[in-house]
């Protein structure tokens, strides 16, 4: 198991080098300056600016500099934001990124996970049948449309919570709840599927042989085995999820990551982008990992091929 | 109920629900097992020996399966009148069941360990501990070496014997009284085969455990079996004990398993001989004899009528056959079935 | 039943909404005046030197002040300042300042301003609006690293007097001086806090009509009056709530929740508020327009060009295609003043529409150019929504009108400045934004040499007029001159004007007094208050 973990850390960090190698020139590439008040700047300005920005370096120079704060986990100053630390904002917009994926995620997993289960168990009722229209729906609706939609007739119409904005709990409730859809529909799909084969195999039958009672089978036989698979679409869910968050976050003018990333994508803020991004990257090849981790624990045959190899 | 029997089944009808129809599975079964004894079902697959079995423990899935009809009796209750939750005591404590592929067959999740476990606490109220060291024994008994360690792996670090071993170890610890093993050595190959019954056959010795084996393989038949049952088309047509059936088998069907099976147990060379055509469909299965389309002295009648079950040689050989009738004419088994002449 | 049902609960839901909305107006409508605004973005900063953006610009203007401040009527009104003298040939002004200050309590001294200009102008502010201070002596050189600190024409004689020489005689420096850049600061705080300075509510002073109370960055900010302000009489906000809010359509949301009392709407919502009273239109100084690049063959041609000018409908481009704005009348946008009376009433209608004479026109160029004809036209665009509905627009009538075929190029605006600025276009969708309250900050742009001049339109008459008019201390016959100038662009059809944008925003009855601006800031709420509610 310490192997599997050390080579996964090792594949991390070349990922993440790799992710910021490719960023960093892409970014330069792109047409425009990190500056704000462009078209109207005289161009001798322009040039001065740009100097003090270190942007007039050349760029094999500008990489290595940036690659040696990077390790040092500086992320610099941003360009629009001028005296603040791309950390410091990191850190300001991620808490309530944190806030609404967490939820969206725990939500969306319970929700999906009984769903999935109750549609298995309950298969070719009006149940199943529910449970199947509800996935579709929540694979196809994008989250920003679900969200408009909660935050225009829960919010406005109905005024049951509050439409957006970002200031106690009830506030994270409509967009957690745009956000879990999708995490709903793909997890209750996986999982009735999943249940349905696993119910039908041979260690099921075995199980109920030994006499275990119904819930016995289902949760300490079946649930276990029709999870390995939901386990895996967690890491693509978790990006599916984030880029859920860059709209819903709009959407319900919520102060996270999301908001970052687009200003300073469309500001051409390089420090900001390369921020989030690295962040955005280390957040999703962490949540790889743990599911890597994850998925070892849960089904052993994994786990033994890692530590062998 | 016959003190001597361990298990009756009394005229069992099985269906399953299909999209085009009732599929009669089990059509009217009877046997009985006594105490200490193995019987053996035998027939093709899709014969509804697997079916029959199943029934017997009630794990057939339902919907679609539903036993329409018939009695199960075992240890003074009729199976298939008791209560889901009765039900539940009865497997894994007094019958267990193995099944085919002892691949699939283990939860490939759990410790080989507390899959044997978990029948015990369940049943005989044992702790942890307790649970650990019968299933300890049990691994030991059913012969995996240093079991202390192999009690901690996952199925997938056992080769197929030592499942299928695993498998027994969790079928037997809590000595049940009936064994039922689905053809439990098809899945692996001849030399484990060998250790897997003998093992069986050691076993049965130990805990005086009767067994149904179902099986399709005439070889393990001979080996482990006291009795016979042979099915066809959700049908038993021939009972007899081993001998009976291997060298006096009755019935044109169990002629043609005889012909299509090598045996080892014949002196002279034999061809095999497969038999020609298919079972009929059991979505509309036929009124008279099932096996009268494939059968070489089929009759008249055959096509019309179920043959009555007749006793022949002795109160045991029990024959379903037109040809039993004494109108029929006489017919002799190919010679190449009955090797019974020099016995 | 069901429609008993129905009924009975939509009474419901109507009580429960009278009822709270009655007792929000209880509780807010108390003795306290609040006023709850959205914003479209977070202030990248609030240092005075070196923002340049909109909402920056917006509570700078409410939290700080400089020498003037423009009024309602967008006029500069003196601020900080008590009074101003100007020297005869109108190139030195000397500021007396009033006993104003800090909201720590310290006076405001020339040498804030002295030091906060100075400032802006140091290359090592990066500041990217410096070059508004460029009218002053000396700042250019400084600001570009060839002049010196110490010869920038700003000097505080003392603590309440300010002197400032000019390049040149401008009639608009009273208006410069209350745009953000030309704010002072306090050298103590500046250094005490560097880098961040003005990152935080806690990290600047004041000396407007209200104190930055609270900032959660990306969040929401909050305004509180200022008891240390000058003219704190005048004030009657007590507080202004803030939240940054990016989508219309959520911000429409809170409107309608009552979590905001003033919002900002798109041309999308206008149809919905057509008839409403809550819609507000703010005229900004900014125009859009089509800019020929007349070193390609076709649009080098002045036929050509009108032709395209006078085949556009403008009208239906601000009222059924972007929905925020009005038909433009020439290069000058509608609000801008010269001498303090509107250019516009004093210039004219410069535009002209006519299909019969546009295609007329094209088959004149066409010839004079020995083509047969018009060849297919690049139109440079970028992908903001109102620029992309335009340009769908455009290629849609120009083909109608004129034939021709128009294929739109969009790509990112940052894109679009670089290909504008290396001349590698045919036509464009362009705009710009008066920086102040004067003709100038649109007429310069096409002089012969100027680097916002992209499409190298060039007429020695119109340079020489522009050129005087910069430097010429008769401003009645500057502001002639001007009007002449436009007018020669616009025959020449140096660009096609298409239309002056307009600020939408939704507002609750019960606002009232806010001042509202076509340049520099968008909103004075000194004079707001809460009336009704």
């Amino acid at each position: 198991m310490g192997r599997f973990v050390l080579k996964r850390l090792i594949y991390m960090v070349i990922t993440l080098w790799l992710i910021a190698t490719i960023t960093f020139f892409l970014m330069h590439n792109l047409p425009g300056s990190p500056l704000q008040n462009e078209e109207k700047l005289p161009p001798e300005l322009k040039e001065i600016i740009l100097k003090e920005y270190g942007l007039d370096k050349p760029l094999p120079v500008q990489y290595v500099n940036y690659l040696g704060n990077l390790i040092t986990g500086d992320l610099g100053n941003s360009y629009k934001y001028d005296g603040r630390k791309v950390t410091d904002m990191i850190m300001d917009g991620f808490s309530a990124s944190a806030t609404l994926g967490v939820q969206a995620i725990s939500f969306g997993v319970v929700v999906g996970l009984i769903l999935g289960c109750v549609a298995a168990l309950r298969r070719g009722t009006w149940i199943d049948s529910g449970a199947t229209v509800l996935s579709v729906l929540g694979v196809s609706i994008p989250s920003f449309v679900l969200g408009a939609l909660l935050s225009y007739y829960v919010g406005v119409e109905l005024q049951w919570l509050p439409p957006a904005l970002w200031e106690g709990w009830e506030y994270t409730i409509l967009p957690s709840l745009a956000l879990s859809f999708l995490v709903i529909a793909q997890i209750a799909r996986y999982v009735r599927t999943e249940m349905l084969e696993v119910l039908g195999q041979d260690y099921i039958k075995t199980a109920k042989a030994k006499g275990l009672g119904r819930p016995a089978v289902i949760i300490r036989h079946a649930l276990r085995n029709a999870l390995i698979p939901a386990i895996t679409i967690m890491a693509p869910l978790t990006v599916a999820l984030l880029t859920g968050t860059l709209v819903i976050e709009q959407i319900f003018a919520i102060p996270g990551m999301g908001y970052m990333f687009v200003d300073s994508i469309q500001t051409n803020d390089f420090t900001a982008i390369m921020g989030v991004t690295m962040f955005y990257s280390f957040l999703l090849v962490v949540s790889i990992f743990i599911v890597d981790i994850l998925y070892g624990i849960i089904d052993p045959r994994i786990r033994l091929t890692g530590a062998k190899e | 109920m016959d003190q001597n029997n361990m298990l009756e089944v009394r005229d069992l009808h099985v269906s399953f629900q299909t999209y085009n129809g009732e599929v009669q599975a089990v059509r009217g079964v009877t046997f009985d097992v006594k105490k200490g004894e193995t019987v053996a079902i035998v027939g093709e697959s899709g014969c509804g020996k697997s079916v029959t079995s199943q029934s017997l423990m009630r794990l057939i899935p339902q919907p679609p399966g539903q036993i329409k009809s018939g009695e199960i009796w075992f240890d003074g209750k009729d199976l298939t009148q008791v209560a889901e939750k009765d039900m539940e005591k009865i497997r894994g404590k007094d019958i267990a069941m193995i099944f085919q592929d002892p691949m699939t067959s283990l939860n490939p999740t759990m410790t080989v360990g507390k899959q044997i476990m978990e029948g015990l606490i369940k049943h005989q109220n044992m702790g942890k501990d307790q649970a650990r060291e019968r299933a300890l024994e049990m691994l030991r008994l059913v012969g995996i070496p240093s079991p202390e360690s192999r009690i901690h792996q996952y199925p997938h670090q056992f080769s197929g014997g030592m499942r299928q071993r695993a498998m027994i170890a969790i079928a037997l610890a809590c000595a049940p009284k009936l064994l039922i093993a689905d053809e439990p050595t098809t899945a692996l190959d001849v030399t484990i085969q060998a250790q897997i019954l003998e093992l069986m056959n050691d076993l049965k010795e130990k805990l005086e455990t009767s067994i149904i084996l179902i099986t399709h393989d005439l070889g393990v038949v001979a080996d482990v079996a006291d009795r016979v049952v042979v099915m066809y088309a959700g049908k038993v047509i021939e009972t007899g004990t081993v001998e009976e059936i291997f060298y006096r088998p009755r019935h044109p069907y169990t002629w043609g398993l005889m012909g299509s099976m090598p045996r080892l147990d014949l002196e002279q060379e034999k061809e095999l001989t497969p038999i020609l055509g298919t079972p009929p469909d059991l979505l509309s299965p036929p009124k008279g004899c099932p096996f009268a389309a494939r059968c070489k002295h089929a009759m008249k009648v055959c096509q019309q009528e179920m043959p009555e079950t007749t006793e022949v040689d002795s109160e045991t050989h029990k024959v379903n056959c037109w040809l039993e009738h004494p109108m029929a004419p006489a017919v002799e088994p190919p010679a190449e079935v009955v090797g019974g002449g020099s016995k | 039943m069901g429609k008993k049902f129905t009924m009975t609960l939509a009474l419901l839901l109507v009580a429960s909404m009278v009822l709270t909305a009655c007792g929000g107006g209880q509780s807010a409508g108390g003795d306290k005046q609040v006023l709850n605004i959205t914003e479209t973005g977070e202030p990248p900063g609030l240092d005075s030197a070196v923002t340049t953006d909109q909402i920056s610009f917006d509570i700078l203007n409410n939290v700080t002040e400089g020498l003037y401040r423009v009024d309602k009527n967008n006029q500069p009104q003196p601020a900080i300042a008590k009074d101003v003298e100007i020297s005869k040939d109108k190139k030195t002004y000397t500021f007396k300042l009033r006993d104003a200050k800090w909201s720590d309590g310290k006076p405001v001294k020339a040498q804030d301003f002295e030091y906060a200009w100075k400032r802006a102008l140091d290359p090592k502010s990066k500041s990217q609006y410096a070059y508004i201070l460029y009218p002053i002596k000396g700042a250019e050189e400084y600001n570009t690293d060839k002049g010196d600190k110490k010869d920038v024409g700003v000097k505080a004689l003392d603590d309440k007097t300010l002197e400032v020489k000019l390049n040149d005689p401008i009639p608009y420096f009273l208006t410069l001086t209350t745009f953000a850049t030309y704010r002072p600061q306090r050298e103590d705080i500046v250094e005490k806090h560097g880098k961040e300075y003005a990152q935080d509510p806690d990290k600047m002073v004041y000396n407007g009509p209200f104190v930055m109370s609270e900032w959660k960055h990306k969040k929401s900010f909050q305004l509180k009056k200022n008891d240390k302000y000058w003219d704190k009489d005048a004030v009657k906000l007590d507080e202004i709530n803030a939240n940054i809010v990016k989508e219309t359509s959520t911000e429409v949301n809170l409107y309608n929740t009552k979590k905001a009392d003033v919002i900002n709407v798109n041309g999308e919502f206008v149809d919905k508020y057509k008839d409403s009273k809550e819609l507000v239109k703010v005229p900004e100084a900014s125009n859009f327009y089509f800019q020929f690049n007349t070193k390609e063959k076709v649009f080098s041609n002045e036929k050509i060009r009108k032709a395209f000018s006078l085949a556009i409908e403008r009208k239906t481009i601000t009222e059924k295609v972007t929905k925020d704005g009005v038909p433009a009348q020439g290069i000058v946008p509608i609000t801008l003043d010269v001498n303090g009376k509107n250019y516009r009433e004093q210039a004219g209608n410069m535009i002209e529409e006519d299909e019969e004479k546009a295609k007329k026109l094209l088959e004149e160029g066409l010839e004079e150019l020995d083509m047969d004809k018009m060849p297919s036209i690049e139109l440079l665009g970028y992908d903001r929504e109102n620029a992309k509905k335009t340009q769908e627009y455009m290629k849609e009538r120009l083909k109608n009108v004129l034939g021709v075929n128009v294929e739109i190029k969009i790509v990112p605006f940052k894109q679009k400045l670089d290909l504008e600025n290396a001349g590698d276009f045919q036509l464009s969708f362009a705009g710009w934004g008066a920086d102040y309250n004067d003709p100038m900050t649109f007429l310069e742009l096409w002089v012969t040499g100027n680097p916002y001049n992209r499409g190298d339109w060039s007429n020695k008459e119109y340079d020489k007029l522009i050129k005087k008019s910069q430097t010429n201390a008769d401003y009645e016959e500057r502001a002639k001159d001007l009007i002449k100038a436009e007018k020669i662009a616009m025959d020449e059809a140096a660009l096609a004007p298409l239309y002056d944008r307009q600020r939408l925003k939704l507002q609750k009855p019960y606002v009232k007094g806010i001042a509202r601006h076509p340049f520099g800031a968008d909103n004075t709420y000194k004079w707001a208050y809460i009336e009704g509610k």
